[in-house]
């Protein structure tokens, strides 16, 4: 996927997660985002299983480009999470790792990444039914910041994840 | 009558298209267009022909049905194709359907016939 195409869809992810959640709490759009990710893994997953001629199509495979559009703006928003919650990362590190391993998109690995993404969901949806424990996980204490009052969506964090 | 209906749709179609996504390209309306290896649609099919699609994969398939015909109409198909293997191959919406399996065969037949 070349530059300018991947620079489309970073812009349209970003515009939509600013618009739907613009003022939202951190946790809530990383929520969002972890939901977008999801439909691109299983989209990308699910047309490697039709057959091996629907298999990952390399550089040039646009729905692996969109889940690395997606894994971008994850972990941008982890970030601004500023959290510390030790599961969380790691599980984020690893499905990090295996979509930047040399050689994907591979058709191979297509469950691996999968498996690696519900760690990510489930350590997701553990830090959010209980943010103050995921910190204590690591050895810190502060607690995610108070939600905005602004927000259009409410601003409070979900309380968990649909697994 | 259900000519008519079609017509009014399809315009709606459009005019909801300029807010992100796009309507056609229809089978009966022109050319295919020609996708290259690995691009990717998300598009809506009905009555035979393309009547929404976009090139903004980032949607979920239920932003792009909200966007463009509001709710699925009876009969419709919403999913995601792409050009693999120099074939195109269009597989069911998870999120309607419940599956990835491929498409059905008039579905493939009209994404066939506006992308190829």
């Amino acid at each position: 996927m070349d530059a300018r195409r991947r620079g489309e869809l970073d812009a349209s992810l970003r515009s939509r997660l600013d618009a739907q959640l613009g003022d939202a709490h951190p946790l809530a759009r990383v929520t969002w985002i972890c939901e977008q990710l999801e439909n691109y893994v299983e989209r990308w997953v699910g047309f490697g299983a039709l057959s091996p001629s629907t298999a990952p199509t390399g550089r040039g495979d646009e729905l692996f480009g969109v889940i690395q559009v997606g894994a971008a703006l994850f972990s941008d928003e982890l970030r601004r999470l500023s959290t510390d919650a030790a599961e969380l990362h790691e599980a984020w590190q690893r499905f990090a790792r295996t979509l930047s391993r040399p050689g994907m998109p591979d058709s191979g690995t297509a469950e691996e990444l999968k498996m690696a993404f519900a760690d990510v969901k489930a350590a997701l949806a553990a830090f959010a039914a209980d943010p103050v424990a995921g910190e204590e996980g690591s050895g810190a204490s502060i607690a995610p910041s108070p939600p905005s009052t602004r927000s259009r969506t409410g601003g409070s964090p979900p309380s968990a994840l649909n697994p | 009558m259900k000519a008519f209906a079609e017509s009014v749709r399809a315009l709606l179609a459009s005019l909801r298209s300029r807010r992100g996504a796009a309507a056609g390209p229809s089978a009966a309306g022109g050319d295919a267009t020609v996708l290259r290896e690995g691009e990717t649609r998300l598009a809506v099919v009905h009555g035979g022909r393309i009547v929404a699609q976009t090139a903004d994969i980032t949607l979920s398939h239920a932003e792009l049905v909200q966007r463009t015909v509001g709710a699925l109409p009876e009969g419709a198909w919403v999913g995601t194709l792409r050009k693999s293997a120099g074939v195109v191959v269009a597989m069911n919406s998870r999120t309607f359907y419940g599956n990835q399996l491929p498409a059905p065969a008039p579905v493939l037949d009209a994404v066939r016939a506006a992308f190829r």
